[in-house]
C-alpha cells in the first residue's frame, strides 16, 4: 500500500535531523514501517542504582533518584522515601535532606516537617533506567551561555 | 566553587524571588558582581500539558529557554509543577525537529506513492490548495475536514474554525478533545444548559470528603492531586474514595480504593441515588426549586458503523440524545431497582465499601467533590456517567458552593478553552452556540461580518466519524493539526490507517515533530510549539490564561495559526461560496479567505504597537496588526453579556490567567450561586441560569453493559491510559531523556496470577490480540499498577507497541467519544524463541517504573 | 561579597556533608514604613544575608548564603520573628557541593513516616 516509505522518509529526515536518530530506535517515537507491521517489543530496562547524584539541568529542576525504590510504601500510613531524607535522618542515611521548599504549604508558612503538599515525591522525583536516550536534545545549560568556557564542548545535558 | 559561580547562583536567586514579589530590582542595587551575561530573562507561561493549567515560570537566555520553574504566584499550583512540567525546558529541543515542510515525492513532483522530502512552504500549500480546490468542486464542502486539539491555543482554534465553517462552509472540524472529554461536555449542556464545571479549583481546600470516578490523579493530574492530598493530610476530618477498574497511586492514598468491574460505576452511582432516596436525604427545598426530572432514551447502541449487528439491535441507536420529561417519582421508581444487593452483584465491589460511599453523598453535613476524568468520559455511556454524578449532586443540592462540587478534569491544556469555549468540535460555535441552530449561525454571521446564510448547519463528522469517511472515500482532503491521531484513535489499524493511504486523499499534518501520524501523511508541516509564539489556553476550572512568544522556532517551522492564515490567502470567495450567497454580499467577490476573514476590520484593528515591548510576535509581524489581540476580542464579543465574559485581552498578560465569566475585571469562582456569580438575580439564591428556566435536569438512565466483554475467547478486560512521565502519545515527553529514561516504554500490567496461569513471567515478550488486531509487549506483574485478576493496563505512550490497533472503535452514542477502557483481549506468549532473557533480565531491585 | 563560605553554626557538621554551598532566596514581607530599619536589620543578620531591593515595596529581596539547608530553616525562622515582618516566603533554593568527594551512602533504616502538619 506504501512502498519504499522507510528509507526514503528516512533519509528525508535525516537531511533535517542530522541523523541523530537511530532506526532501532524509531519505531518508538514514530511507529513501525509500514505502520501495519507488527513490531518486536523492546526489552524492559535496568534501573540505574548507583546512587550517584545527577547534576541538574536547571536549578529548580527536581533531582532524579540515583536509587532503586522498589517497594517504597508511600500511602497515607508511611513515606518510605522520608526514612532516609527527612531531616533527622539525614545522618543516619548520608542521604540529601528534602530542599527547605518543601516545609512551606500552599500559603508560603514554613511547617515543622514536610509539607503535606508535598507529600507524593514520585510526583516530582523520578528513578531512571538504563534506557539510551531515543534522540539527542539539544537543551543548552545556562551555564554554557554564561560562561561558555567552563563547559566541556561547551554544551551540556548532564 | 569560584566567585562568579557563585555571584550567579545568587544572582538567580534574588531574581526569582523578586519575580515573585513583583518587585524591580535596580541593577544598582544589586550587591553582586554581576555581568550583564548571566542575567535571565523570565516570563510566565501556563504549562503545555494537561487540563490542569500550572503556571511556569520560563527561563530565556541568547534567544533559548534555559529553565523553567513553578510560578509562586500562580494559583493553580503555588510553585509546584510536576516532573512532565519541571522538564518543559527541554521538550522543544530534541533534535529531530522538524525545520521544513516535507511533501511525498517522486520525479519531482507530488506522488502519494513516493517518499516524504523537503519542499518549500509555497510547494506545500500549492499542492494543498489544488487538491482542497479540485475536492470542492467535485464533492463539496463535506467532503474536507480537519482534526484539531485542545493544545491549539484559542486563536488558532478560532482561527480553524473560521476557516472551516465560514471559509470552506464545512463543519467537519473536530478535536482531539473529542477522545478526552466530549461525553463531559454533552453533560453539562444537558444538564445546566452551559458547559464547563460551576466549581473551581478552590473546591479543594472546602471539601470534606473527594471522591474519584475514574481517575488517576496522582499520576494524570499530579499538581491538584497535591491539592487534595494536602487537604487530606491537613484534616483529621477529610476522606478519599476513589474508585477505579485498578489499584495505582492515587489508590495508594486513598482511605477508600473501591474496585468495581469495568461499565459498573452506572449501577454503583443508581444505587447511591437509591440510597439518597430511600433514606430521606433527598434536599426537598432544592429539588423543588431548582431540578427537573428527565428520563433518557435506553437501548442506544453503541456508536460503532450502522451496520455493525450492535447498532441494529439497538433500539435507539438513532435517537440516543433523545430523553422525556419526568417525575421524582419515576426517577425514585428507575433508581429502586439498584439495591445494595444488586450494584454488589454487578460490579464486585464489597458492600460495606458501597454503603460507605453512599453515606458519604447523603449526609448533609459532608461537603463531597466528586473529579472524574477518563473513566467516566471514554465510556460507552459517558453521557449517563457524567449525568448520574450530577444526580447525586443535584438530589443532595451538594452542588455550587465552595466544597461541594461536581468537578470535571480535563486531560489537555485548552481542552476547555479551544475545544470547548471556542467551540471546535463539529457541533458547536463560540460561546456554547451550536451549528444546527439557526438563531445561533445568524448571530456567527453577524459577528463575523459574513452574509447570511453561509454558515452551514448540518453537524460535521466527528471524530471517529472522520477517520471511517476518509476510509470510505467520502472524505478526501484533511488536515490533522496539534495532534498524532494515528496513533491515538480507536481500531487505528482497520479504520484510521486505511483512510490515510486512500488514494484519493491528501493527508496533512502539522507538528513540531515527526510521529506516527506524520510518517503516514502525504505533506508534513513544521510547526512552532508552547513559548515559540504567542498563545492562550483555557484550563479545567474556566481559567484563560495567556502567554508571550519567547524564542524563535526553529529553521522554517511557523506557528498553526500562521499556517492556517496563509492557507487562507490561497481561496477567493467564488472559488468555495456559492453564487447565491455572494450575490447578497457583492463587496466580498474576488477578495481571498484572508481578506474575508481576518482582514475584515475587526482581527486587523489592533496596531503593532499594542505587543507589548520586548515580545517577538512572528505573525503579528508578517501581517502588519496585533493578529493574536483581534481574533481574541472578535472572539470574545461572543461570549461578553452572555455568561461567558472574558476580560480585556491585556489584562490576561498582568494575571496568572481569569476564571470567567469576568465582570467588571472579577473573575466567577462559583457560577449559578448568589454572591459568587454576577448572573444570579437577587434574591434568588441559586441559579441554573443557562436553561431557560433556570433548573438543572436530573437524567434518569440505567446500566447498561459495554459494547465487548471478555469471553472464553477473548478472557481479559483491556483498559488503556496514561503514565506520569509521558504525556498523550509521548511526542513532546519521550524527547527528553529524564523522562524516557524515566518510563522507557510500555508494558502490559498483569496480576501475577494471570500471567502464571499463561506461563508467563515478568519481562517475557507477549501478543495482545483482539478481533481488530494484536502487538507485542512486555509483562508487568509488579509496579505502579495493580491490576485485578481479569484485568490488563497498557499505556498509550509508546509507538513501538500501537495498543489502539487493538482496542475497539465504540463510541458513546451521544458524545461519540470513544471508550479506550473497554474491551476484550487475549494475552499470549509472543513465540518461545523470544521469551528467551534479553539483554538483560530486569534488575529484580529495580524494573521499569 | 564574602570570598569565603560563611561560618557554620556550631552544630552544623552534625548533619551536614562537608562542602556545600546553598544559595536560597527570600522574599520577606514587611510593614511598608518599616521596610528600611528591617533591611539594614537583615544586613547586620548574619555574614550570608543579602538584601537585593524591593524596600520600597514592602517586599525585600534577600538572599542566603548557608553550609546547610538546616540552617536555611533556621535564618527563615529568624527573620519571620523580626518586628515588623509579616511573612517570610522562601522562593528559590540550589545547593552545589564545594569539593569533589563523592556522596556517601548510607544504608536506609527501614521507618514509617506520618505526615505532621
Amino acid at each position: 500500500m506504501r512502498p519504499r516509505l522507510l528509507l526514503g522518509a528516512m533519509a528525508g529526515m535525516a537531511c533535517l535531523a542530522a541523523g541523530t536518530l537511530l532506526a532501532q530506535d524509531a519505531p518508538r517515537l514514530r511507529g513501525p514501517e509500514p505502520f501495519t507491521v507488527e513490531q518486536p517489543a523492546p526489552p524492559m530496562q535496568r534501573a540505574i542504582t548507583n546512587d550517584v547524584r545527577v547534576r541538574r539541568n536547571y536549578p529548580d529542576q527536581p533531582p532524579l533518584i540515583p536509587h532503586s525504590i522498589e517497594g517504597y510504601a508511600l500511602d497515607l500510613h508511611a513515606n518510605k522515601c522520608m526514612s532516609c531524607h527527612a531531616r533527622r535522618f539525614t545522618e543516619q542515611s548520608q542521604a540529601p535532606m528534602i530542599s527547605v521548599t518543601h516545609y512551606q504549604d500552599r500559603e508560603g508558612n514554613t511547617l515543622g516537617g514536610l509539607a503535606p503538599r508535598r507529600y507524593s515525591c514520585l510526583a516530582c522525583h523520578v528513578p531512571q533506567t538504563e534506557a539510551r536516550p531515543l534522540v539527542e536534545n539539544r537543551f543548552v545549560d545556562m551555564d554554557a551561555l554564561t560562561e561558555p568556557e567552563r563547559q566541556p564542548g561547551g554544551r551540556s545535558n548532564r | 566553587m569560584d566567585l562568579s559561580r557563585r555571584g550567579m547562583m545568587k544572582a538567580q536567586a534574588a531574581a526569582a524571588a523578586a519575580m515573585a514579589a513583583n518587585v524591580t530590582l535596580p541593577a544598582g542595587a544589586q550587591n553582586i558582581p554581576l555581568g550583564e551575561e548571566l542575567r535571565l530573562k523570565w516570563d510566565k507561561a501556563p504549562c503545555r500539558f494537561c487540563g490542569t493549567g500550572c503556571g511556569v515560570m520560563v527561563g530565556v537566555k541568547d534567544g533559548r529557554v534555559v529553565a523553567t520553574h513553578g510560578d509562586m504566584r500562580a494559583e493553580v499550583n503555588r510553585g509546584l509543577n510536576c516532573v512532565k512540567g519541571y522538564f518543559l525546558s527541554k521538550i522543544m529541543y530534541g533534535s529531530d525537529r522538524l525545520t521544513q515542510p516535507m511533501m511525498r515525492m517522486r520525479n519531482g513532483r507530488f506522488d502519494k506513492e513516493g517518499d516524504l522530502q523537503p519542499v518549500s512552504w509555497d510547494q506545500a500549500f500549492d499542492t494543498m490548495a489544488a487538491h482542497w480546490k479540485k475536492v470542492l468542486k467535485e464533492k463539496g464542502p463535506e467532503a474536507v475536514g480537519m482534526f484539531g486539539s485542545g493544545q491549539w491555543t484559542l486563536w488558532e482554534g478560532y482561527a480553524a474554525s473560521k476557516l472551516m465553517r465560514a471559509g470552506f462552509r464545512s463543519n467537519n472540524l473536530d478535536p482531539n478533545a473529542r477522545h478526552c472529554m466530549a461525553s463531559a461536555a454533552v453533560s453539562f449542556i444537558r444538564t445546566f444548559g452551559m458547559d464547563e464545571p460551576m466549581g473551581c479549583y478552590d473546591d479543594f481546600e472546602n471539601a470534606d470528603a473527594f471522591v474519584l470516578w475514574g481517575s488517576n490523579m496522582a499520576e494524570m493530574h499530579p499538581i491538584l492531586w497535591t491539592r487534595v492530598t494536602d487537604r487530606r493530610l491537613s484534616a483529621e476530618h477529610v476522606r478519599i474514595h476513589t474508585l477505579s477498574t485498578y489499584e495505582h497511586r492515587t489508590t495508594d492514598l486513598s482511605d477508600a480504593a473501591v474496585i468495581f468491574r469495568p461499565g459498573s460505576d452506572l449501577a454503583i452511582m443508581n444505587y447511591i441515588a437509591n440510597h439518597i432516596i430511600r433514606t430521606g436525604a433527598v434536599n426537598r427545598e432544592f429539588v423543588e426549586r431548582h431540578v427537573n426530572f428527565r428520563m433518557a432514551n435506553t437501548d442506544i447502541g453503541y456508536g460503532l458503523r450502522p451496520d455493525n449487528v450492535l447498532e441494529q439491535r439497538a433500539q435507539h441507536a438513532n435517537d440516543a440524545q433523545v430523553s422525556q420529561p419526568s417525575d421524582f417519582e419515576a426517577y425514585a421508581r428507575l433508581v429502586s431497582d439498584y439495591t445494595l444487593d444488586r450494584a454488589h452483584e454487578l460490579s464486585g465491589v464489597p458492600k460495606p465499601q458501597l454503603e460507605a460511599l453512599a453515606k458519604l453523598y447523603a449526609d448533609p453535613k459532608t461537603k463531597v467533590m466528586s473529579l472524574w476524568t477518563m473513566g467516566f468520559n471514554q465510556h460507552v455511556r459517558g453521557v449517563w456517567a457524567n449525568h448520574m454524578v450530577y444526580n447525586l449532586h443535584l438530589l443532595t443540592g451538594k452542588i455550587a458552593e465552595p466544597g461541594n462540587s461536581p468537578f470535571s478534569l480535563t486531560g489537555q491544556p485548552s481542552a476547555c478553552g479551544t475545544a470547548r469555549e471556542v467551540g471546535t468540535f463539529s457541533h458547536r460555535l463560540p460561546a456554547d452556540m451550536q451549528v444546527a441552530n439557526p438563531e445561533h449561525r445568524k448571530h456567527a454571521e453577524h459577528l463575523w461580518k459574513l452574509p447570511e446564510g453561509l454558515l452551514p448547519g448540518k453537524v460535521g463528522f466527528h471524530a471517529v466519524e472522520q477517520d471511517r469517511m476518509l476510509k470510505d472515500g467520502k472524505l478526501n482532503a484533511y488536515w490533522i493539526m496539534c495532534n498524532n491521531n494515528l496513533q491515538t484513535a480507536p481500531n487505528t489499524n482497520n479504520e484510521t490507517y486505511p483512510g490515510y493511504r486512500n488514494p484519493q486523499n491528501l493527508i496533512v499534518c502539522s507538528d513540531p515533530y515527526p510521529t506516527v501520524t506524520g510518517m503516514a501523511a502525504d505533506i508534513v508541516l513544521p510547526t512552532a510549539m508552547w513559548v515559540e509564539k504567542e498563545g492562550a489556553y483555557g484550563n479545567a476550572e474556566r481559567r484563560t490564561h495567556f502567554w508571550h512568544q519567547l524564542v524563535n522556532a526553529p529553521g522554517e517551522a511557523r506557528s498553526d495559526l500562521w499556517q492556517l492564515m496563509e492557507f487562507s490567502k490561497r481561496f477567493t470567495t467564488d472559488e468555495v461560496w456559492p453564487a447565491e450567497i455572494l450575490a447578497k454580499a457583492p463587496a466580498y467577490r474576488g477578495k481571498t479567505l484572508f481578506e474575508v476573514l481576518f482582514r475584515n476590520g475587526q482581527v486587523d484593528r489592533f496596531p503593532l504597537s499594542d505587543i507589548a515591548a520586548g515580545y517577538e510576535n512572528r505573525e503579528s509581524k508578517e501581517y502588519g496588526f496585533y493578529v493574536q489581540k483581534g481574533l481574541f476580542e472578535e472572539y470574545a464579543s461572543f461570549g461578553r453579556g452572555h455568561g461567558h465574559d472574558l476580560a480585556p485581552f491585556d489584562a490576561y498578560h498582568e494575571a496568572r490567567g481569569l476564571r470567567w465569566p469576568v465582570v467588571n475585571g472579577q473573575e466567577t469562582r462559583w457560577r449559578y450561586r448568589e454572591g459568587y456569580d454576577p448572573y444570579v438575580e437577587k434574591g434568588s439564591g441559586l441559579q441554573f441560569y443557562g436553561n431557560p428556566d433556570k433548573r438543572a435536569n436530573i437524567m434518569g438512565a440505567p446500566y447498561e453493559p459495554p459494547a465487548e466483554m471478555p469471553d472464553q475467547d477473548y478472557d481479559l478486560w483491556l483498559v488503556t491510559g496514561r503514565v506520569l512521565e509521558h504525556w498523550h502519545s509521548g511526542t513532546m515527553t519521550l524527547r527528553v531523556p529524564e523522562l524516557y529514561k524515566a518510563f522507557p516504554g510500555a508494558v502490559l500490567f498483569m496480576h501475577p496470577e494471570d500471567a502464571q496461569k499463561r506461563g508467563l513471567r515478568r519481562g517475557q515478550e507477549v501478543k495482545i490480540a483482539s478481533r481488530r488486531g494484536e502487538i507485542r509487549s512486555r509483562v508487568e506483574t509488579r509496579g505502579r499498577n495493580k491490576v485485578p485478576r481479569g484485568v490488563v493496563f497498557v499505556p498509550f505512550f509508546d509507538a513501538s507497541q500501537l495498543i489502539n490497533k487493538v482496542t475497539l472503535d465504540a463510541t458513546d452514542p451521544i458524545s461519540k467519544q470513544t471508550d479506550f477502557k473497554k474491551c476484550a483481549v487475549k494475552v499470549v506468549a509472543a513465540s518461545v524463541q523470544a521469551a528467551a532473557p534479553q539483554s538483560a533480565e530486569p534488575d529484580p531491585r529495580g524494573g521499569p517504573r | 561579597m564574602p570570598d569565603e563560605p560563611p561560618d557554620a553554626p556550631p552544630n552544623a557538621h552534625h548533619n551536614t556533608p562537608p562542602g556545600e554551598l546553598h544559595v536560597s532566596s527570600l522574599v520577606v514581607h514587611c510593614r511598608r514604613e518599616q521596610a528600611p530599619a528591617i533591611a539594614a536589620a537583615l544586613a547586620g543578620l548574619d555574614s550570608g544575608i543579602e538584601v537585593h531591593g524591593g524596600v520600597a515595596e514592602g517586599k525585600l529581596v534577600v538572599t542566603l548564603e548557608t553550609a546547610s539547608q538546616g540552617e536555611i530553616v533556621e535564618r527563615l525562622n529568624r527573620i519571620q520573628l523580626l518586628p515588623g515582618v509579616l511573612a517570610a516566603t522562601l522562593v528559590f533554593h540550589q545547593v552545589e557541593t564545594t569539593d569533589s568527594s563523592p556522596a556517601s551512602t548510607g544504608e536506609c533504616k527501614p521507618w514509617t513516616f506520618r505526615a505532621e502538619a
